[in-house]
């Protein structure tokens, strides 16, 4: 259970720099606007600020009121108002509208928009336009990389899916050169570079180029991250589609992490108050379980829970004095623990093995003024059925003592903790009751492994039939097609027809977008399939040719899931049972059934510092001409080269004085940060902090978002508005 | 000084390039009390001490070094071979000093300055001295004997220091300073001398009272005129302030020239406009980072630093007038002389050139620029916008691309337009994303000139619900979204928009006959509202018209019932003809609604493969058991054993127990 780190295993930087950096560059842009101002929050932007900014800290700077920036137009007395947006047209409508109609009541104010991460031609266009470009300044909140957690960075940039995979819309590239830039001042440089994907490549060469214009210091340091890899999410589109079983990706996909936090709403807290958990390495507790599969967490917690019971046991005999001592010493772990095992009975309930408490108790349980032994009942009542402990009850008494002795009040709000979670699981048990998660899970094993293709597509239909969920069809259809390399005619035709009965003839736009991103395609006759083939590649080396784009969309996509399968051996062989309490390799965050395609590429191409024996992978990834290896001599001062090795095999060739132990030193630097180009999974994630743990590395993840199979079918899908 | 040295320059060779140009370092040279194996570092500075490069020094034991007229770094080692180096510390080449030197070894060796260059001065271990006046035009002679001593210089210092020979005065440096150490200037003694009373001096004086608003202004100035000196002392001051050093100091001379100078009828203005150039230049190299201090007198001598170009640029001078040399040529040479020195910007020479009415030209320069961004302005100046273009989209940056679109957009008709966007799919994406919030008009004309079908067929289907409000309208809209499907030959959206028109115009039948909300639901919503609504035989009509399959309507009609607990009409339901779903949805649907009654009774009908989890489904542990060890199947017993929790399971437990170590035993 969460196995430590090798000893050798280097240190990760301190990524807390990037936030007082984009903290201060705020506080900066705020103080360019003197005095009282009200602040209209774009609300995309409000969960990143909240990490880099509190409240207290915007009214230290003069922020008076906070707004967001929705359709209606808001009614604000101040004299000066500021604007924090991303850079989206509609965005400027609504600040032109709202300028307008103060101009058209005789009003003058002093408006200011700032646009983070940067802003867009287009957009200072639109408000030319609208005539009231000469009313605004515009300014650029350079926040672009939020540290989510010790090893995790996000550009909170989930549009860039779309934009870029599906409208070829590249302006968020040069956000990412931005980004990389930024990172490699502060932690650079970073010898050696891999990559593969269009996006990749092109941000790796712009990156590099704005590398060598600037001549920073960084070059004379030397280097601690050894290696990058980027990577392009259409490399890998399985991974991302599957259903996540891994403890922090199950509470992704079931309860949307966002920004690296959980809000409960009022249905699971069953209260008033909504309530807002962080998730992150400083949860002792959290961290331990994060990464582990949803099936082992119950043995954890039983140890944890009568290790819980001993140190009760300890409290016995107390005096008030005394227990006030003990839970100001002890409260802060008991806390984290209440939430484990919360958290624990809703990973059961879906495994639907145990019943989850009636709502009634735990409701029972929220009002202390009741006999604290009713509770404690209660608390008993439940930990029977539900096979568990008898810590929950000694909790809930412990908390009420707490109410009784308001010493602490602050305390109470683990209360809230514990309601939340039992909110939350039968939620869970809600979302998951319609169709069984075991039989979901079954039929995604079929789809990976390529077996039971009829039974696997029939479940499909039945799943979109009874009207299960929309998403859910969705990514079941694509995770059919990718894995079967299209579906076959008859099958396109058909679970589109049904899904279009079940939805809505919109849909018809999101199979074309589904199509043209290659997620759910339509299986080519297989003669005609090589002429195309060689079509598209003729087309590839034109590059002139100007349909490329289309013709790429429609037919190099192929994805040739099973040949890749079987080439880098992603279906582990069965032989006896799985244990996922050792895990043996990166599969067990598909309960050993699958290896993520993503993950198994970066293990690959880090053992042998190239894409060398890799070159019929990268062909059947129709990535040919987008991967690529590159080593940076940062030690030479001066003039620094680049060697770009196109193709995979290529022989480097050094044109510096980098002696051979400069390149071996570098080679041997462990900590490697995976950029991941249109979003990464928490399983991903995962899979590689275990890989880290079996060979010593660090995995520092940067990606423009993190991401779920339910993420990557609502960017696809069309909605009526 | 901005260096932070760790040695005393005692310790060091140094040299000084001469015209307030680099210093170079090299550390730790040999002596003999170290170690042969600790490399030297050879760094170099710029006048105001900011490190330019520092690199190990590789190669033997070096007696002295010196700046050729070049810029370039000559070394000279006690073996006699001299190795030359640029500014950057790059290795340019090496020669020898001949064979009379190796033998004898180098005593001393110092670099000179002669018109034709400069040369090298070796004193061998012989005592005699071999020389080369031009290291650019190698021709070794050896002298006899001593030249004449060199004229020495007096003055008083704190520290260790190194002086530097200039056109026009002394160079001193140490570790903490740098400064400068000439002969007043004629034209600046006269002005600032106490109590002068040179013209100069008078005119600076008046300046300095009109400022004050003093009447005092007025009697230096009659002084001067009665002396009918007043054209001299403009020219004074203009002359001295360029000998000035700090700008403030240069301001005030030129501004008393200029005060000076409203009242002469016809003094020729090139004088003080050309001093105002120089002195620009001047004080912009002399600033601290580029660190260069150089004198008036020195500028005119120095014009081969990289950054004179840009100079020369600034002054005119007629570098790219030369209008008979091909462009190729000039574009050549003019990148041969300036290399890829950073901070030299070729967009601005291009510029440069353009402005001379030389656009090929330009646009060769504009080949060396290593940032393409940078190109892209001029050359929609020059009206190169399909050029522009293709350099915005290597730029990566899409705002720029999206300039020139723009830029292109009023330039070409709308055809050449499209055509220029077909052919560079990256500008055409976000000119589509554009058109997709600002222009939606466009965006079809776009797909027209395509003959992109399938996207017309998109976008009319997104105005079928998106824009039109009409049903007249979005069946309009949809009828060109399916004629535009066929032509794209993709038959199933074409039947599927025909479908949703055909399914509109009955929704809205629907509405205007039962009343309710009908349109927009999809079919499957439709068919539901109407059997929940009562309206079965019309939801049989829909299901035939549109071909629903069997087992969604049994789905459908399930979960409708279901909701409505019209328990009489699932039954009769269930019963109409062999389902083709199962019983079992049909008692998970009943346990759902918490009717345990209703469920029993479809748990008999479910077959034998689901009949364990029907039973166990129901709460009918005792017979899940008995079918379970009837069909002896492991994998249902242990389902069944893991539903005995409660008090009343345990026989059921222990029989299942039995069954299992019987079936173990055979």
């Amino acid at each position: 259970m969460a196995f430590p780190h090798r000893p050798d295993a280097p240190e990760l930087p301190d990524f807390s720099m990037l936030k007082r950096l984009a903290r201060d560059q705020l506080i900066y842009l705020l103080e360019q606007l003197p005095g009282k101002k009200d602040l209209f929050i774009e609300p995309d932007l409000m969960s990143p600020l909240d990490r880099i900014a509190n409240v207290s800290i915007l009214k230290q700077h003069e922020v008076d009121k906070l707004y967001k920036v929705e359709n209606k137009l808001v009614l604000s007395s101040n004299e000066q108002l500021c604007f924090l947006v991303r850079p989206r047209i509609k965005n400027m409508y609504y600040i032109a509208n709202l300028v307008k109609a103060d101009k058209l009541a005789g009003r003058t104010r002093k408006y200011k928009v700032i646009f983070s991460p940067q802003k867009f031609y287009a957009c200072e266009m639109v408000l030319e336009e609208e005539g009231i470009y000469g009313d605004v300044s515009c300014d650029e909140w350079a926040f672009s990389l939020l540290p989510l957690d010790v090893d995790l960075l996000s550009m909170e940039l989930p549009e860039f899916f779309r934009d870029y995979f599906l409208e070829g819309d590249q302006r968020w590239i040069n956000t990412v050169t931005q980004a990389l830039h930024l990172l490699s001042t502060l932690y650079g440089p970073f010898p050696n570079s891999y990559g593969i994907g269009r996006c990749a490549k092109m941000s790796y060469e712009l990156w590099r180029k704005l590398e060598e214009e600037e001549e920073s210091e960084t070059k004379s340091r030397r280097p601690e991250i050894g290696h990058i890899f980027l990577l392009d999410r259409d490399m890998d589109f399985v991974t991302a589609l599957c259903s996540q079983v891994v403890y922090e990706g199950l509470v992704d996909d079931t309860f949307r992490i966002k920004c690296g936090s959980v809000d409960f709403g009022p249905e699971v807290t069953s209260s008033e108050k909504s309530l807002k958990v962080l998730l992150n390495a400083d949860d002792k507790v959290f961290s331990e379980i994060r990464n582990e599969h949803f099936s082992n967490v119950f043995g954890f917690l039983s140890q944890k829970a009568r290790n819980l019971q001993s140190q009760y046991d300890r409290r016995r005999g107390m005096d008030i004095k005394q227990m006030k001592n003990f839970v100001s010493q002890e409260l802060k772990g008991l806390k984290q623990e209440h939430r484990l095992l919360s958290l624990r009975r809703c990973q059961l309930g879906m495994r639907g093995e145990v019943t989850v408490p009636p709502a009634d108790a735990a409701k029972g349980l929220y009002f202390p003024r009741r006999d604290p032994w009713l509770l404690v009942g209660g608390g008993l009542l439940w930990s029977q059925m539900g096979k568990s402990t008898s810590t929950f009850c000694l909790k809930i008494f412990f908390l009420w003592t707490i109410k009784r002795h308001p010493s602490r009040t602050s305390n109470v709000s683990s209360l809230f903790v514990i309601l939340a979670d039992i909110g939350a699981c039968e939620s869970i048990m809600k979302k998951k009751t319609k169709q069984d998660f075991q039989e979901l899970i079954k039929t995604e094993h079929a789809l990976l492994e390529g077996f039971n293709i009829r039974e696997s597509t029939s479940y499909i239909e039945e799943h979109i039939d009874r009207q299960v969920s929309p998403i859910e069809s969705l990514r079941l259809m694509c995770l059919l097609s990718i894995t079967e390399n299209g579906l076959i005619p008859k099958d396109y035709r058909s679970l589109k027809t049904q899904y279009l009965q079940s939805y809505g003839p919109e849909h018809l736009l999101t199979f074309s977008n589904l199509r043209r991103a290659g997620l759910l395609t339509e299986q080519a006759p297989g003669d005609t399939l090589t002429a195309m083939e060689s079509k598209v590649s003729k087309l590839v080396t034109d590059k002139a040719a100007g349909k490329i784009t289309d013709a790429f969309s429609s037919l190099a996509k192929r994805s040739n899931f099973r040949a890749i399968s079987k080439k880098l051996n992603l279906i582990p062989r069965v032989d006896g049972e799985y244990d996922l309490k050792v895990p043996r390799d990166m599969a067990y965050v598909f309960s050993g059934a699958y290896v993520p395609l993503s993950c198994r590429i970066i293990e690959q191409v880090l053992e042998r510092r190239s894409w060398q024996g890799l070159e019929e992978v990268v062909r059947l990834l129709n990535c040919s001409e987008y991967s690529f290896a590159g080593m940076w001599c940062g030690g030479c001062g001066w003039g620094c080269h680049l060697v770009l090795v196109c193709q995979c095999g290529a022989e480097a060739t050094d044109p510096t004085d980098m002696t051979k132990e400069d390149r071996a030193s570098s080679e041997s630097l462990r900590l490697i940060l995976v950029v991941f180009l249109g979003g990464c999974t928490f399983s991903e994630i995962s899979a590689l902090r275990f890989l880290g743990r079996e060979k010593g590395y660090r995995f520092i993840f940067l990606t423009t978002a993190v991401t779920n199979s339910a993420r990557l079918m609502e960017a696809m899908s069309e909605v009526k508005t | 000084m901005d260096w932070d040295l760790k040695e005393e320059l005692r310790d060091c060779l140094v040299a000084a390039a001469p015209y307030g140009g680099p210093i170079a370092l090299l550390r730790n040279p040999w002596r003999k009390e170290k170690a042969a194996s600790v490399r030297p570092m050879l760094e170099i500075y710029s006048a105001s001490g900011v490190p330019l490069v520092s690199l190990l020094w590789k190669s033997g034991p070096v007696v002295s070094m010196g700046w050729s007229a070049e810029e370039e770094l000559l070394c000279v080692q006690e073996d006699g071979a001299v190795l030359v180096y640029g500014l950057h510390g790059d290795f340019r080449r090496h020669f020898s000093m001949g064979n009379e030197v190796l033998q004898n070894r180098v005593l001393d060796a110092r670099i000179f300055h002669t018109e034709l260059g400069s040369g090298v001065a070796i004193l061998t271990g012989a005592h005699r001295f071999t020389l080369s006046a031009n290291v650019g035009d190698l021709k070794l002679r050896r002298m006899p004997e001593v030249p004449g001593a060199l004229t020495k210089l007096r003055f008083v210092l704190d520290e260790d220091s190194y002086l530097v020979p200039e056109l026009d005065g002394v160079r001193i440096f140490s570790r903490n300073t740098h400064e400068f150490l000439h002969e007043v200037p004629v034209t600046s003694e006269e002005i600032f001398k106490i109590a002068s009373m040179a013209p100069g001096a008078l005119l600076l004086e008046a300046q300095k009272e009109y400022e004050k608003e003093s009447q005092k202004a007025d009697e230096y100035l009659r002084e001067i005129q009665e002396l009918g000196q007043l054209t001299q002392a403009v020219q004074q001051c203009i002359e001295a302030a360029g000998h000035e050093h700090r700008p403030d100091m240069q301001k005030s001379l030129l501004r008393a020239a200029s005060f000076g100078k409203c009242f002469l009828d016809r003094f020729p203005p090139d004088s003080f406009v050309r001093m105002c150039q120089d002195l620009r230049v001047l004080n912009a190299i002399r600033d601290y980072h580029i660190g260069i201090p150089l004198t008036y007198s020195q500028l005119v001598l120095r014009r081969l630093y990289p950054l004179a170009i840009q100079i020369c640029e600034y002054l005119r001078l007629p570098e790219v007038q030369q209008k008979d040399v091909s462009d190729e040529d000039v574009a050549r040479a003019i990148n041969q002389k300036l290399g890829d020195t950073p901070g030299v910007s070729y967009s601005d020479i291009a510029a440069r050139a353009y402005g001379c009415g030389r656009t090929e030209l330009a646009i060769k320069l504009l080949e060396y620029e290593p940032r393409s961004g940078e190109q892209v302005p001029l050359l929609l100046k020059m009206k190169r916008s399909k050029l522009a273009l293709s350099k915005a989209i290597e730029s990566g940056d899409t705002d720029l691309v999206f300039t020139v679109l723009l830029h292109l957009k009023n330039e070409l008709n709308r055809g050449d337009f499209f055509m220029t966007l077909r052919n560079q799919p990256m500008a055409l994406s976000l000119y589509r994303q554009f058109c997709k919030h600002q222009e939606l008009e466009t965006l079809k004309d776009l797909y027209n000139q395509d003959d992109n079908h399938q996207e017309l067929g998109s976008f009319h289907l997104r105005a079928s619900y998106a824009a039109e409000e009409r049903i007249e309208g979005r069946v309009a809209a949809l009828q060109i979204a399916a004629d535009a499907f066929y032509k794209a030959k993709n038959e199933f959206a074409a039947k599927a928009t025909e479908d949703q028109m055909r399914l509109l115009r009955l929704q809205r039948r629907l509405e205007d006959e039962l009343g309710g909300q009908f349109l927009d639901l999809s079919l499957h919503d439709t068919v539901t509202t109407l059997i929940v609504g009562g309206h079965n035989k019309r939801a049989e009509q829909l299901s035939r018209d549109f071909r629903i399959p069997d087992k969604r309507l049994w789905w459908l009609k399930l979960t409708a019932l279901a909701d409505l607990e019209d328990w009489e009409e699932l039954e009769k339901f269930s019963k109409s003809k062999k389902s083709p779903i199962g019983y079992l949805p049909f008692v998970e649907i009943c346990m759902k609604q918490h009717n345990k009654y209703e469920a029993k009774k479809y748990a008999s009908r479910v077959g034998p493969e689901q009949k364990v989890k029907a039973l166990l489904l129901v709460g009918d542990v005792a017979q899940a058991a008995d079918v379970a060890i009837e069909h002896r199947s492991e994998a249902e017993l242990s389902l069944v054993l893991s539903h005995c929790t409660g008090a009343s399971d345990g026989a059921t437990a222990d029989k299942i127990q039995r069954a299992r170590t019987q079936a173990q035993k055979k």
